[in-house]
């Protein structure tokens, strides 16, 4: 089996999606996606333990992160430092990782900017960089470094994945990109010419271990097919399609494959044809209407997988705070000296803040997802279950218990004869609102990465989007609605006749 | 016959008795020191003002409370944890509102007790038919719930319940205390018949005076705890023993008219 590794970005899982299909073709590898690992660190390191195989990266950054060279950096001395920890790059895929500064096709016609030192002489712009390309020595600093372009500038950091909501906004003029963003094609940026060499280009490359190639000759073969046959405009398309298109990853490469297939001995000498000019080119958004006319489907399909795992939390959590809370309240209100105990403490519980709560039970999982946001949904859902359960058997009225120690119903026999079927009204109400309240503390429980309606609002918080806030907020406040009206109703079924005519206690 | 009505008191048959019995409830005593009994087949009304021990009388011989001290007698068994499940089949017990369990039919009602004790249906059946003859409930009745019915119709169906295992004594607590005057006259007039028919032990807790009038003859006057008087209802009237029966008294005539 080859195991290909990636970093947790769209342009990462792209290429990894390529490195798998092609390596499927030659049918001596069932490549798979590993997915434990998700940065260079720890991609590098699987590869050196051997639980991944294959790992696409840019020279630079394995240079500077991995090997601690200055860039630039060969691939025949990379792979003599490399053989030492039995790994090998080869097979440069073609594109390079490059810096570049885009403007928006508007602004730079306005301004007549072509290349970066054109910017010099329009001080009004306003300048949005990401984090990354500040503190990158390749970045920002390379820029400043040339002597050339000293012009005063107004810089702002900007988070990447807001990137697209602040040039909607045209909160900035100038951003940075790497020649492959998908936000090049999505608004419509034109990317300014190095003139003065600013930037280093540095090739993306396969970082494998040593013994794929005699492992798996006939895929390896395949993968070697790959070597510069793609293009930053090729990739940028790929990822404006994935990002922005809502295809999924896997479509856009068989597709792309498909049609390469006629033309393999072509594609190389196309791409370095290609890189010659692809500092110089402005991007004119490929037709647009197709892929979009994709996106209700699989929006409809997320929203549904949203609603599932949501709907999955509220339950898991619910069915096992009534089957542990009933019981004990029934145990509760059978011993009022421990009862009272008993209770307190689901009291404490129901008094901590469930954010609390949650983090304690991250910790002492260890772990983030679906497990830990469960386990404190059904601690947090105690506190209703035993204490409606306590105060429902504790309230029957005593002239009938009288008449139940008269009929010589007592124990056991008395509370299913009795008491369940009387305190079945507010057990149930303790049901619906631990029902009710789950929804809210499932959508908390998304901090600790257990999806469900948290998972948009934060995703919207981060990326400033208000309708991506709002598709978590209003489902969760349907879904809250019907709760309480399904458990409503479930309680006023499963409450025998008549029972509810004794006092109201609990509302 | 003359001989049954000459013999001393205490050679007739006593069914319920208490001898020497206290009981406090929360530190303060309630009952007692108190000794008295209730003699088989007669209608005997406990008579005696709000927080006299009436109740708590009751409630000794049904066996729902312990007595501090002394000792409590059914049917010349001595009430004890191990006797008391016995001594529960010999006495009926009615409360105000009946007590019936809201979530059960009348019919479930009144033959839950039988259908826990294994008895046959045919046997169980054939009891229900005597008694709701007696009591006038319809076999459509049975299906309702208790908070279909009225007072009266509630009442009826306590009795019905607490009949079902043929007890020999009925302790009846202050039942009618929510009826209106109108509905406590009809049943009244209703209770006596059924009453004499029925032929009971049957001790009638009331602080009301025109109640005890259409019921018995025989009454006990409780005043703290203690027997203040016991006798003939209109010696209990016109000879007070002390100013405390004659408070007592006046003050239930001034009442009635």
């Amino acid at each position: 089996m080859l195991r290909v590794g990636a970093d947790m970005n769209a342009e990462s899982n792209v290429l990894a999606e390529l490195i798998i299909q092609t390596a499927a073709q030659g049918g001596d590898s069932k490549p798979v996606r590993d997915s434990n690992t998700g940065d260079l660190i720890e991609n590098t390191v699987a590869l050196i333990k051997g639980s991944i195989d294959v790992y696409p990266v840019a020279m630079d950054v394995l240079s500077r992160e991995i090997l601690l060279i200055t860039p630039p950096l060969d691939l025949d001395r990379a792979n003599k430092e490399l053989a030492l920890r039995g790994l090998a790059v080869s097979i440069p895929l073609g594109f390079q990782r490059k810096y570049a500064l885009a403007v928006p096709e508007s602004v730079a016609r306005h301004s007549k900017l072509k290349t970066i030192s054109d910017l010099i002489e329009n001080p009004q712009l306003r300048y949005g960089f990401s984090a990354i390309f500040m503190n990158d020595r390749g970045g920002f600093t390379a820029l400043r470094k040339q002597g050339t372009f000293l012009a005063p500038m107004a810089v702002k950091e900007v988070n990447v994945d807001a990137r697209d909501k602040v040039l909607t906004a045209r909160q900035f003029d100038v951003i940075d990109v790497l020649q492959t963003d998908a936000i090049i094609t999505k608004q419509r940026l034109r990317v300014l010419e190095d003139d003065q060499n600013y930037f280093g280009g540095h090739d993306v490359v396969l970082l494998h271990r040593l013994d794929v190639p005699k492992r798996f000759p006939k895929s390896w073969q395949r993968l070697k097919g790959l070597e510069n046959s793609i293009t930053e405009r090729t990739l940028r398309d790929f990822n404006w399609r994935v990002e922005f298109g809502a295809m999924k990853v896997s479509d856009v490469i068989t597709e792309w494959l498909g049609s390469r297939r006629g033309s393999v001995g072509a594609a190389p000498a196309v791409a370095s044809e290609a890189r010659k000019s692809a500092a110089i080119e402005s991007a004119v958004q490929p037709d647009s209407s197709e892929p979009i006319a994709d996106l209700d489907q699989p929006a409809w399909r997320d929203f549904f997988a949203t609603t599932m795992r949501h709907l999955r939390l509220v339950f898991a959590g619910l069915a096992f705070s009534v089957i542990i809370g009933i019981p004990l309240g029934i145990w509760a209100a059978g011993h009022a000296g421990i009862g009272r105990y008993i209770l307190g403490g689901m009291k404490l519980i129901g008094l901590t803040p469930f954010l609390a709560l949650l983090v304690f039970c991250a910790v002492v999982a260890q772990r983030l997802g679906p497990f830990p946001a469960i386990l404190a949904m059904f601690i947090y859902g105690l506190w209703p279950i035993v204490s409606h359960t306590y105060v429902g058997l504790r309230t029957i009225p005593e002239n009938l218990i009288d008449a139940a120690t008269l009929q010589s119903l007592s124990g056991r026999a008395r509370l299913s004869v009795l008491d369940l079927p009387l305190a079945t009204a507010v057990i149930g109400k303790g049901i619906q609102r631990c029902a009710v309240v789950n929804v809210g503390t499932a959508m908390v429980a998304a901090l600790v990465g257990s999806g469900g309606y948290g998972a948009p609002i934060l995703d919207g918080l981060l990326q400033q989007d208000v309708l991506r806030m709002l598709s978590g907020a209003i489902p969760a406040v349907l879904l809250a609605l019907v709760m309480y009206w399904l458990f409503g109703w479930i309680a006023r079924v499963i409450t025998p006749v008549g029972a509810d005519y004794i006092d109201p206690r609990v509302n | 016959m003359t001989a049954i009505i000459l013999l001393p008191r205490c050679l007739k048959n006593m069914i319920l008795r208490l001898e020497e019995v206290t009981k406090s409830l929360a530190g303060k005593i309630i009952v007692g020191p108190i000794t008295l009994d209730f003699a088989t087949a007669t209608t005997t009304v406990l008579l005696g003002p709000e927080g006299s021990g009436k109740s708590a009388v009751l409630r000794l011989f049904a066996g729902l409370d312990r007595a501090d001290n002394g000792s409590v007698f059914v049917d010349d068994i001595e009430l004890n944890q191990s006797s008391i499940e016995g001594i529960r089949r010999k006495v009926g017990y009615m409360v105000a509102g009946g007590a019936l369990f809201p979530h059960m039919s009348v019919g479930e009602n009144v033959t839950l007790r039988l259908r826990r004790a294994h008895i046959s249906q045919p046997m169980i059946d054939r009891r229900l038919a005597e008694l709701t003859e007696i009591f006038r409930i319809s076999p459509q009745g049975l299906k309702y719930y208790p908070h279909q019915l009225s007072p009266w119709q509630t009442i009826r169906v306590a009795m019905v319940r607490a009949l079902m295992p043929d007890p020999q004594v009925l302790l009846f607590d202050d039942v009618l205390s929510d009826f209106d005057r109108m509905s406590r006259a009809v049943a009244l007039t209703e209770l006596s018949s059924t009453l004499r028919r029925l032929n009971k032990t049957v001790v009638w807790v009331t602080h009301d005076l025109d109640e005890a009038l259409n019921l018995a003859d025989h009454a006990v006057l409780l005043i703290d705890g203690q027997v203040a008087q016991r006798g003939h209802l209109m010696d209990l009237i016109d000879n007070p023993a002390d100013n405390e029966v004659s408070d007592f008294m006046r003050a239930q005539r001034l009442w009635l008219h």
